[in-house]
């Protein structure tokens, strides 16, 4: 909910600052210098999706999703990243231009490491045409190294199978997909997201992206305070993202692996405003305590008084 | 403690006359079935304003959403405040052994007896669905100023039916003595009422020391029932009753209605019952000074309740105190501020005034303004919500009680005189033993 509020009022201020800004559409100039900076992290899958995820959180809510052309109507707008005008860029422009930052573009410098701004190129560059040129690598001859992603590709059915580790409170995930032959084997490879069911929405386990091993499994640690029901129940889930997301796979689970829930139910305690079976003691005390003092005076004296005919001996 | 023993041949002579005079009223009532009658016919009045609104429902009054406590309420806090004279005179004056309060105390007790019985049962009067008193009871709130304010009139009204029976226990027994040819039914109550009384020593000491007890124990629970009166307003939020000094504020108000309340009995029962040996000017005197005395510490604190809010005026508060000023109460606020409580208090300053002819018109004004005060605390501070309805109906914003309401609380007032009369007619208003104590009467002779 807070995000959503953020974003409500940030979106005006970003829009009205790109205006203000932003006039000056003359084109970015990069000194020659930064241009030949060569990428200095070697690609990997894993650079890649870290690149990824950095992107979603970082870049994402201006660019948009890189070849949709989605980004926000700013002016000047936020460059597709696939596009060829974008891609035609060198490494050390981008760089250049995330550390520095010009109008509502921010300046990065200080806000994501060298290492993976650098991670985040990487990324982009896997939406550029020229994959085979010197900057981009083979990122998908790397991703082909894992066995799971042609048979998922191919329509097999993929099963998973999600269960906890109580020693260490490893949440694991087994996927298993069917084998040539028809028995079950191992699916590796397969991004795995693991998530709670919160009220709103599903908050994410673990950091990064997961993706099955050999075994076919994906784990991530559950974290020991997390707030469950009244019974410290949590619902888990682990999702396997096929197919970019439409062919997904997933299982939840019930777990007491959460603090339980002590609900605080605030007309069951003592209080001036409550009902009368829940009044302060001391009023209740105050009350009766006066009221026995009186009453009980009274009763004294008119017992006393009741004797009086009798003749003292 | 006596003052000059007499003889007992002086005694006998002393207390013979004594019993005479305060007697004489019990079998000599001239124009009281006319009393009565009077009475009756307000109570039949009454009685068909209450069955309306039993069948009608609370429409029938002036009460709306804005102005929910009206005339009844006011009426309730004007019986609470003017009850509470019992206590002043015959526990604060009594266990001072201030001597003159002698034949004025059953009196004064007579009052808070009346009016704290009639206070409870306006209050029912104001209830749109009497038939769920019980709920009071049953559901009430400990934390709630309601649960304790019944609690307290009726410990209060016990305490003070006890302090008006046990100095009639000589007295039934005088009575039973003298007037042997009452009705049956009236001997009765004497019989059950004197308790054997012998005049021994011993009996004495039981009904001094009892009286005693109770004239301190009541003096709490008759601060208490005011002050939890006072809290039924003053623990809102409302501008006008938010106030820290409603408490004092009240309870010295309560002496001053209920001093007045006491010198108009006093000046009736002196012509009246021809009891002028008994209530003398002296007496007339001494309970104007009281007044005054207690007329001037409520003028001290209605500087403080209404001039300092005024100084400050916040806005809540500026709506309250304009209208109060200077806007739609303005006439009857500086009426009784002015002529009802100032002017009298000034005038009775001087002795020449405490007369019994002026004192009792000045206390009439007194009681007037007092029950008018009443009305101004209640009333125009429930027009001026926080939170005003929108569209509110024009009926809201004014409240003119109705004829139901009128008659309505005119019934209780001839309640109260109704008790006072009663009890008049059935005992001497004033302790006979006492009296004859003070003369030098031997104690052994009073029974």
């Amino acid at each position: 909910m807070k995000t959503i509020f953020q974003l409500f009022v940030a979106l005006p201020l970003l829009w009205t600052a790109s205006h203000v800004m932003g006039q000056t559409t003359t084109p970015w100039q990069v000194p020659a210098a930064k241009k030949t900076v060569k990428n200095p992290v070697a690609a990997s899958a894993a650079v890649v999706e870290k690149g990824k995820s950095l992107y979603n959180t970082h870049c994402k809510s201006c660019h948009g999703d890189p070849g949709k052309n989605n980004g926000l109507p700013l002016q000047p707008k936020p460059t597709d990243p696939a596009s060829a005008q974008y891609q035609a860029q060198t490494d050390g422009e981008m760089f250049y231009k995330m550390m520095t930052g010009r109008g509502a573009m921010p300046k990065f410098a200080d806000v994501i490491s060298e290492t993976d701004k650098w991670s985040i190129i990487h990324y982009v560059r896997t939406f550029g045409k020229k994959k085979s040129s010197a900057d981009a690598i083979e990122v998908e001859a790397d991703t082909l190294a894992m066995p799971a992603s042609t048979l998922l590709q191919a329509g097999v059915p993929i099963q998973l199978n999600l269960h906890i580790r109580e020693r260490d409170t490893m949440l694991i995930a087994t996927l298993t997909t069917v084998g040539a032959s028809g028995e079950p084997v191992p699916a590796a490879g397969v991004e795995v997201a693991f998530f709670v069911k919160r009220y709103f929405g599903d908050l994410p386990l673990g950091e990064g992206v997961q993706r099955t091993d050999v075994n076919g499994w994906a784990a991530v640690e559950l974290p020991v305070n997390l707030p469950g029901d009244t019974a410290g129940m949590l619902t888990l889930i682990a999702k396997a993202i096929i197919n970019d997301g439409i062919d997904n796979v997933s299982d939840t689970l019930q777990a007491a692996f959460g603090k339980p829930l002590v609900m605080r139910n605030i007309t069951e305690e003592r209080s001036l405003w409550g009902r009368a079976r829940v009044a302060p003691l001391y009023i209740i005390i105050t009350f009766f305590g006066a009221l026995l003092i009186v009453w009980g005076t009274m009763g004294y004296v008119v017992m006393n008084v009741l004797k009086i005919n009798r003749q003292e001996a | 403690m006596s003052v000059n023993k007499l003889s007992p041949e002086e005694s006998r002579s002393v207390l013979n006359k004594i019993e005479t005079d305060l007697l004489r009223p019990l079998t000599h009532h001239k124009g009281f079935e006319l009393w009565i009658l009077f009475l009756a016919l307000v109570f039949i009045v009454g009685g068909y304003a209450y069955f309306i609104q039993l069948r009608d429902g609370l429409g029938v009054t002036a009460m709306r959403d804005y102005t929910s406590w009206g005339m009844y309420i006011g009426n309730f806090v004007f019986f609470v405040a003017t009850s509470l004279i019992g206590m002043f005179i015959s526990s604060v004056l009594g266990l001072l052994k201030i001597k003159w309060i002698t034949p004025i105390s059953r009196i004064a007790e007579m009052i808070a007896l009346a009016f704290a019985m009639w206070a409870g049962i306006v209050i029912v009067i104001d209830m749109g669905r009497p038939d769920r008193l019980l709920n009071v009871f049953l559901h009430g709130r400990f934390q709630s100023p309601i649960v304790w304010d019944v609690t307290v009139v009726t410990t209060y009204v016990a305490i003070s039916t006890l302090l008006l029976l046990l100095p009639l226990i000589p007295d039934a027994a005088i009575v039973r003595r003298r007037l042997p040819d009452l009705p049956k039914w009236q001997m009765k109550i004497y019989d059950l009422l004197h308790l054997g009384w012998e005049a021994r020593p011993d009996q004495y000491q039981t009904i001094r020391r009892s009286m005693r007890i109770l004239a301190i124990l009541i003096i709490p629970v008759a601060l208490s029932i005011h002050t939890v009166t006072s809290w039924l307003f003053a623990a809102t939020l409302r501008a006008g009753w938010d106030s820290t000094i409603f408490g004092p504020y009240f309870v010295s108000g309560a002496f001053v209605a209920g001093a007045a309340a006491v010198i108009i009995a006093m000046y009736f029962f002196r012509y009246n019952y021809k009891l002028g040996d008994y209530i003398t000017d002296f007496h007339f005197n001494r309970m104007g000074q009281v007044l005054v005395l207690v007329s001037a510490v409520y003028i001290y604190f209605n500087l403080n309740e209404y001039f300092v809010p005024a100084y400050k005026m916040r806005t809540a508060e500026q709506l309250h105190l304009h209208e109060m000023f200077q806007g739609h109460w303005a006439f009857l606020f500086w009426f009784t501020q002015i002529g009802c409580l100032a002017i009298p208090t000034l005038l009775l300053i001087f002795k020449r005034m405490r007369k019994p002819g002026i004192m009792l018109w000045l206390s009439v004004l007194v009681l007037i303004g007092a029950w008018f005060k009443r009305l101004l605390i209640v009333v125009p501070v429930q027009q001026h919500p926080y939170l005003p309805i929108q569209n509110v109906p024009e009926s809201f914003h004014h409240y003119v009680p109705t004829g139901i309401e009128i008659m309505l609380t005119f019934l209780p007032i001839a309640g109260v005189l109704l008790i006072i009369t009663i009890i008049a007619k059935l005992f001497p208003v004033m302790p006979v033993w006492e009296i004859a104590h003070e003369k030098g009467v031997d104690e052994s002779m009073i029974k």
